[in-house]
Order: C-alpha cells, then structure tokens, then sequence
C-alpha cells in the first residue's frame, strides 16, 4: 500500500528532527521549496498588484500630498497620546559626537536634541530667527555689535549653569579648536577673546570690525555654534588635548531638552528628557535614534510602526510609501544641490566641459529622482541668496561631448573612474546612466562603488589629486543661507584636501579672487553680482563640477506625529522640542 | 581484523573501476549510467547543462542588450516583451540572467581550476616527500584554512581592489587548501598500496610512480569535492559581489543583481527573483551532481 502524504511528510518531519535526514533528502526537499517559492510569490504579487500596468515613474515635482501640513493637526485639537517615545532611523553612525567638530549632517540631526544654538531658524524661513538658548537678541544699526539675552535659569546636563561666561567659554572653544565647521564662526570672530563678551550673567555681546549682515544666520547654523559644557571640558581636557574634543566625541552635555542615556554610535542613541531644561518641557519623554543601514530595512521599520521618522529614502521608496495610509511624506524644497566632482588635476578644462554635456540630466531628474530634484545652473540653488537665474542650463548633448572630449585630447577606449558610496540606490543608477552615455562615444566609464566611510575619508583627507578618481558624486547644502558659505569650502583653493570640502583640488585665481570679495560684500546686489560671476566660470568657462539638480528633500513620519517643521537649511533634521504625538 | 569496508583505501579502485566503464562503455553511456541511477542526477545534469550552455551561448542569444539601460521602461513587470521584467535602469533582467551565468558560473570555474591545480601539487607533493616538505607546505595550508573561508576573501578582495581578477584571486586563495588537504591524505594512503610498491620494484620514477600511479587514482574524492564546491564558489562570488567587492555595474553578475535589487524587491518581485532563481539553481544542480557522483563512486549505495 502507498505510503499517504501526510505520513510522508511527518516521517520527513520525525527524521530531521532526529537529524537522519541525508544530504541528498535535504537537497530534495530543499530544491523543491525552493522552486515553488517564486511560483507562490509571483501568484501572492499578482493578487495584490492588479494594476502594475507600468512603472511608478511620476516626472513631476511630488506634492505635499494628503498627509497634514507641517506642524498642523486635522482635527484642530491637541489629543495627546499616551506613547511618548519617538523612534527615528538614520542610515550610518555618527563617530564624532562633538557639535563643534562633525560636520555631518546626521550628527547635526542628533544634536537638536541634546546641543542648543543661542536662537534658530523660525519655522521654514531661512532669515526669521526663534529663541533657544538666548531669549532675546539685537543689534546695532551698524550690524557689528550684536547681543544676546540669555535664559537665566539655563543649565547644562552635568548641573553646572549655563551663564554668559560659559558660553563665551564654548565659542572660544568653536573658535580656537578650528575644527569641521569653524569656518562659520572664524568668518566673524577672529579673536574671540576680544570679540565675544559677557556683560553680566545672562548677557552676551559679540564685536565685529565691520558690518556682518549675514552673523546672526550663521550664529543659527545648526553645524558648530552649538554650546557645550566648559566644565566638562576643563575635567576632560588634557596635555595634547586642550579642548577636550577626544572626551566631547564620545559624551554630550549640552543644555538641550534631552540628555543622552545610551550612546551606541554604530547603533543607537537614546536620550530622555532633561528635567531641569530651561524651557518648556517636550512633549516626547525619549528620543531614540537607530542606525539602519539598508534602506529596505528603513522603510520596513516604518511602514511596520516601529520607528516614526526617517529622513534618508530614495526617491522611489518614498513614491511607494506615499500609498501607504500609516505615513505622512513631507516634501520641502531645500537649499541642496547636488553634484558630481571632477578631478581639477586629471582633467583639464575642455574635458570637464565636454563630461558636463555628457551627463544625463533629464533623465536623472525624471526618471531616477522621481521630481525630487529641478534644473539647476551651478552651485547656488534659487533658495539661496546669491543665485542668478540668467546662467543657463547644460542640457545632455552627445555629439558637443564628444567634440570637446577630442580637443581635449580624450580618446576613445580611454578610461576613468566614478567613485560613490555604496548603498544609494539612486546614485548607482545616474552613475550607470552617465556610464551608458559615455560608452556610445567610445569612453570608458569605471564605476567605483565604495563605503560611506571610505568617501568621505577619501573626499576630506590628504590624499594628493593623483590618487582620486576622476569623479565622485556628491552634493552640498550651505550652513546658513549665504553663497559664499556654500562655495567656499568646496571650491577655493584655501579649502582643498583636509583643509575643507574641496576634494576635487579646484583651483581658479580668478574664483579665489572673487570668493574673498564675497566674502566680505556690503549689499545683497553685490552678492548676487560675485556670486554670479564665479557660478558662470565654475559652470561654464573653468568647470568645478556637473551640476545637475536642486534637491527637494522628504522626511517621512508615522501618521500620528505632529508639529514636525521642515527647513531648506537644516535638512533631515527635527524640531523635537515642538513635535508631539496625536492621540488616535 | 574487521569486516568494516575501508573506504578510504576502496576509492581508487572505485575509479578505476568507473574508468574501465568509461573507457568500456563511451563517455555517453557513462552518462546514461549516471542518470539511471537517480533522478536527481538527471536533474542534476539537465541544469548544468542549461546552465553550461547559457555560459557558452548566453550573452549570443540574449533577446536585448543586457548592460544598455532603457529607463523609460524602468521596472518593468514581466510581460512577453520582457519575460523576466527590467531593472531600475530598464535593462531586460532575462538578458542579464543568460548573460551573467557567464560571470558567476565561468568565474567558479576559473577559481577551482587554479585552486584544484595549486592543490593538488601542494597535497601530492607534501604526501609524497613527507618529512619537512610535508611539514612547511600543511603549516602554510593551516594557515590559510585557520581563517574563516569568506572572511578571508573579503579581507583580500577588499585589499587588492573590487573587480572580478580580484575575487579570482581572493577565492583562489580560499579554496586551493582544502584541495592539498585532501590530496595529501589520499596520496599518503596509495604511496604505501602493493601497485605502487610493484611500480617502484620495476624502476618506475618517482615522477612516473606520481603521474601514473598515485594522482590518478586520488581523483574520485577530488571530483566529488570539486562539483559540491562548485556550487559554493558560484554562491561566494555573487556573497563578494553583493558586498561591492566583486563585479562592478553594469556587469550582469548575478550577486550584483541582488544587491542592486534589494532596494527595490518590495515594489518589483521579479528584479530579485530571478537572478535569485538561477543562482539558487546553479547551487543545487552541482549539489545534486556531487552527491551523484559520490553514491555512483560508492559501491555500497551504487545500483545495478
């Protein structure tokens, strides 16, 4: 008689758990599972997709959608939920923890919570300032004499107060340790001894020797002017380090609503509320950040509920996630640009012009980032002061690149190299889609998929021009919304290598020249005419990089969150203290 | 003295007597034989020969360019113009299958060739000078095999730059060992059997008593190894690729697809899917074969 099914199986299931099953019954059943695996899977796919007739491929810009306007609530009533912690996912650790040194903008992110500025962006504007640590503030008529009033009853997470001395205390620190982003603070005060003076307990004032329209945008950067604890840093200081950045990169005490309990970098940070903050208390009792690397893991976390905030998804995920009736996706035009680097010392200038023509721009901006991204004619986006909308635009055009590559002496089979960071998805294909288009004009493009770590060690270190590639993607947002502040690092000679952003060793006299009027112009007509010239020259007659896109940026939060505030200048970050979470 | 079958010392003959069939019947027959034992070793051969074919004749017989990106018909769901759908770039995902096997499967092949070659030399060589010869070269063995397999190609690949010469070399270097190791047994068991005593006692060279006697008949467990492993270099290439160690975009590598997939395998099954099938079939067709080969070498489990 033969053996019944269900017999079969529950010997196949006795004898694996007694471990006699043979290598070749395993390979069986295993082959088997296998192979009807995809049938299942292809049949369960073509259930739940009745219409995917063709691809999701929007080519507009993304509207705000469904989901609430920023910081509004649709009921028009504040039911507070009893869940009080916010869960948000990062896609890399943040190594250096100290505000006056990582100049990164996930850390930035991280530091809102924890770090204050004296005051900040108000709302999405990018010249309207809010109270944060300083209550008030003012200026002379002459813009060189700024002062702050401070909150009195300020103190910092170890218990030690927050008075004017301490703070005069940690912008020397910012000043003197010059490191990351302390271009936003040496740009005005170069003597912070002098410059910076505490009145009285609770009054600051900053001196500077000529007008400086643009201080109190930089004072409310979100990279650097973040105040720490100088006790802190006088118990941790040392001999070699004398400002204590070796300690502060691995401890935070700042004066921000919340204080950090765990500090993982590579994998979470929590932080509860500060009970003696010097404002009112948040609404959420526990910020958690979680590093997760792979962006399906990202969206799955979100759409599952166990995470409520994200601002790191491609574009195509947040097309899918706007289906999804448990998220909010909250676009917001920024002061992004994105681009590709080209190599100053392996290419000279016809062949930098001729690769820019090589680039695909309307399909980049149409089909890769989904609309997240517009046209743009240089460094400076139209959001940023500065920008001159009568510089054209490359478009993609074959036949001229091909042209220029040759006078530049290019030849085909020649070969060069495109270095990203792993892990994009959207990066990978404008790289294959440029890759593609050199290829029909005999070149031959080597794509060079590389750690997050490793570009950035690769980018900002001291590696001499020869050992780069000849091309790295990357993209660029100013620390307050100034022009100069956006090129400077990137693309002056003083900021090359390790001594800025500028990796791609750019180096024009002419650009140098102009930039250092820039940096100290009087009027907002002479910004945009300074501005206007170097983008021409860096985009057209000496190119510093392919400029191909304005970015609109998304934060993705679970439907019940609310307050939330996008801003063009801190991107991907949070405005945790006006955030809460509706009861549903 | 026991009655146990000593099977180490029973392969040899085993062979030679696979050989004489062979040489008796004709490969093909060989073959058949093969297949009627089982049919899993018709399946087996059914997918490597598919498979083999695609390396030959995939990239010829492609319907579309495989490495040419269409992106107006970006993830495309399968349909009779595309039977596999399209990628993110709108490339045709059956084309980079067909044309990929050439890349996963042919880059396993060279990687045990060289590692079967330096293998066997190191093992017959320790095996058969034993003494301090034998001591340096399994001290250099063990010092490969003392790290994990895919740690170990990491770390090289990762050092010696990501492309596919370097995951050649960095797999190579993983899998040359085990072959020595296995080698060295054997040939230590054979050196001292009556037949290669006989061959001695007439003159035979060492180089002939080598050549002739003893690798020949090493070759059963090694065959074996060597179709099981197949299956594992094919999985550890596409393991490098998919790290971005291995092949680079836009080669149709099969561990590449994935990793390029992953991102995307909520909204388009089939981009993962099936790169994901035919590398899993890849695996399990050599698997199948190995265990084939073994119970066909084994007198005990062998039919009739």
């Amino acid at each position: 008689m033969a053996e019944r099914y269900p017999e079969r199986y529950l010997t196949l299931l006795l004898k694996a758990r007694a471990g006699q099953l043979t290598r070749r019954q395993v390979l069986s059943w295993g082959l088997r599972l296998g192979l009807s695996t995809p049938a299942i899977m292809s049949l369960l796919a073509a259930c739940a997709q009745p219409e995917r007739g063709a691809a999701p491929t929007p080519t507009s810009v993304p509207a705000a959608g469904a989901s609430p306007a920023p910081g509004a609530t649709p009921t028009g009533e504040r039911r507070l939920s009893e869940n009080r912690d916010f869960v948000i996912l990062f896609s890399g650790g943040v190594p250096d923890l100290d505000p006056q040194s990582a100049y990164d903008n996930q850390a930035s992110a991280l530091f809102l919570s924890c770090y204050e500025m004296l005051i900040r962006l108000k709302g999405e504007s990018t010249f309207d300032y809010e109270p944060m640590l300083a209550r008030e503030w003012s200026h002379n008529d002459e813009l060189t004499e700024f002062t702050f009033k401070l909150a009195p009853n300020a103190k910092f997470h170890d218990g030690t107060p927050c008075d004017a001395d301490a703070v005069k205390a940690s912008f020397v620190r910012f000043r003197r340790m010059e490191r990351g982003p302390y271009n936003v603070i040496s740009r005005f005060v170069d003597n912070p001894e002098e410059q910076i003076q505490a009145v009285d307990s609770t009054t600051l004032v900053f001196k500077t020797p000529k007008p400086e329209p643009l201080f109190l945008a930089a004072i409310a950067s979100e990279y650097g002017p973040l105040v720490v604890s100088p006790a802190a840093m006088e118990q941790h200081k040392t001999a070699d380090d004398p400002y204590a950045h070796e300690w502060f990169a691995q401890n935070i005490v700042g004066t921000g609503p919340y204080r950090v309990v765990e500090a993982l970098p590579q994998e979470r940070f929590v932080f509860e509320r500060f009970p003696d903050y010097h404002s009112e208390p948040p609404f959420f009792d526990r910020i958690i950040a979680r590093v997760v690397v792979e962006d399906a893991t990202r969206r799955q976390l979100m759409e599952s509920g166990e995470a409520h905030g994200c601002a790191y998804f491609n574009a195509e995920d947040l097309v899918a996630m706007k289906q999804n009736p448990a998220l909010q996706v909250i676009d917001y035009e920024t002061t992004q640009v994105n681009w590709i680097r080209m190599n100053y010392h392996k290419l000279n200038t016809k062949a930098r012009q001729g690769f820019a023509y090589a680039w695909p721009y309307q399909e980049v901006l149409d089909k890769v980032l989904l609309g997240y991204g517009k046209m743009i004619n240089g460094p400076i986006p139209d959001t940023v002061i500065g920008y001159d909308p009568s510089i054209p635009t490359y478009t993609t055009d074959l036949d001229k690149a091909k042209q220029l590559l040759t006078e530049a002496g290019v030849k085909a089979g020649d070969s060069f190299t495109f270095m990203y960071a792993s892990g994009s998805a959207d990066t990978a294909a404008m790289a294959q889609l440029f890759q593609a288009n050199l290829a029909q004009i005999g070149i031959t493009l080597e794509l060079q998929q590389v750690d997050r770590a490793a570009l950035i060690q690769l980018n900002y270190g001291d590696a001499p021009p020869e050992e780069r590639p000849h091309f790295t993607a990357g993209g660029w947002w100013p620390d307050y919304n100034d022009s100069w502040n956006q090129m400077y690092p990137n693309f002056h000679s003083n900021s090359v290598g390790s001594k800025g952003s500028n990796s791609s060793f750019y180096q024009n006299p002419e650009v140098d020249k102009l930039m250092d009027q820039l940096q100290v112009a009087k009027s907002g007509d002479e910004i945009r005419e300074l501005t206007g010239k170097i983008v021409k020259i860096m985009t057209w007659d000496d190119p510093a990089a392919i400029f191909f896109g304005q970015i609109t940026r998304a934060t993705v939060l679970a439907k019940d969150i609310r307050g939330f505030i996008p801003n063009g200048i801190y991107i991907a970050s949070y405005n945790f203290h006006q955030m809460w979470r509706e009861a549903t | 003295m026991t009655a146990e079958p000593q099977t180490t010392e029973q392969r040899p003959l085993v062979l030679g007597l696979a050989e004489r069939e062979v040489r008796r019947q004709g490969p093909l027959a060989w073959v058949v034989a093969f297949a009627r034992q089982s049919p899993l070793n018709v399946l087996a051969l059914l997918l490597i020969l598919l498979f083999l074919f695609l390396v030959a004749f995939g990239s010829a017989l492609a319907p579309h360019d495989p490495v040419k990106p269409n992106i107006q018909v970006k993830l495309h769901p399968p349909s009779s113009t595309y039977w596999f759908g399209t990628d993110e770039l709108g490339r045709d995902i059956l084309s980079r299958v067909m044309s990929g096997a050439k890349y996963s499967l042919g880059i396993a092949f060279i990687i045990l060739s060289i590692a079967l070659v330096v293998g066997v030399l190191v093992g017959a060589l320790a095996g058969y000078l034993g003494g301090l010869v034998d001591e340096v070269l399994m001290r250099i063995t063990d010092l490969f095999l003392a790290f994990p397999a895919l740690i170990l190609a990491m770390a090289i690949a990762a050092t010696l730059g990501r492309n596919l010469q370097n995951v050649v070399i960095a797999l190579t270097a993983v899998y040359w060992p085990w072959y020595a190791r296995l080698v060295r047994g054997q040939v230590l068991a054979i050196k001292e059997r009556e037949f290669v005593e006989a061959a001695r006692a007439v003159g035979a060279t060492p180089e002939r008593v080598m050549l002739r006697h003893i690798l020949p008949n090493t070759m059963a467990p090694v065959i074996v190894q060597l179709t099981i492993d197949v299956g594992y270099a094919v999985l550890a290439t596409a393991g490098l690729s998919f790290l971005g160690l291995g092949a680079q975009p836009p080669l149709p590598e099969w561990g590449t697809m994935i990793a390029g997939a992953r991102t995307f395998f909520r909204e388009a099954w089939w981009y993962i899917s099936f790169p994901g099938l035919a590398l899993t079939l890849t695996v399990v067709g050599f698997n199948l074969l190995g265990d084939g080969l073994r119970d066909y070498f084994d007198p005990r489990s062998r039919r009739h």
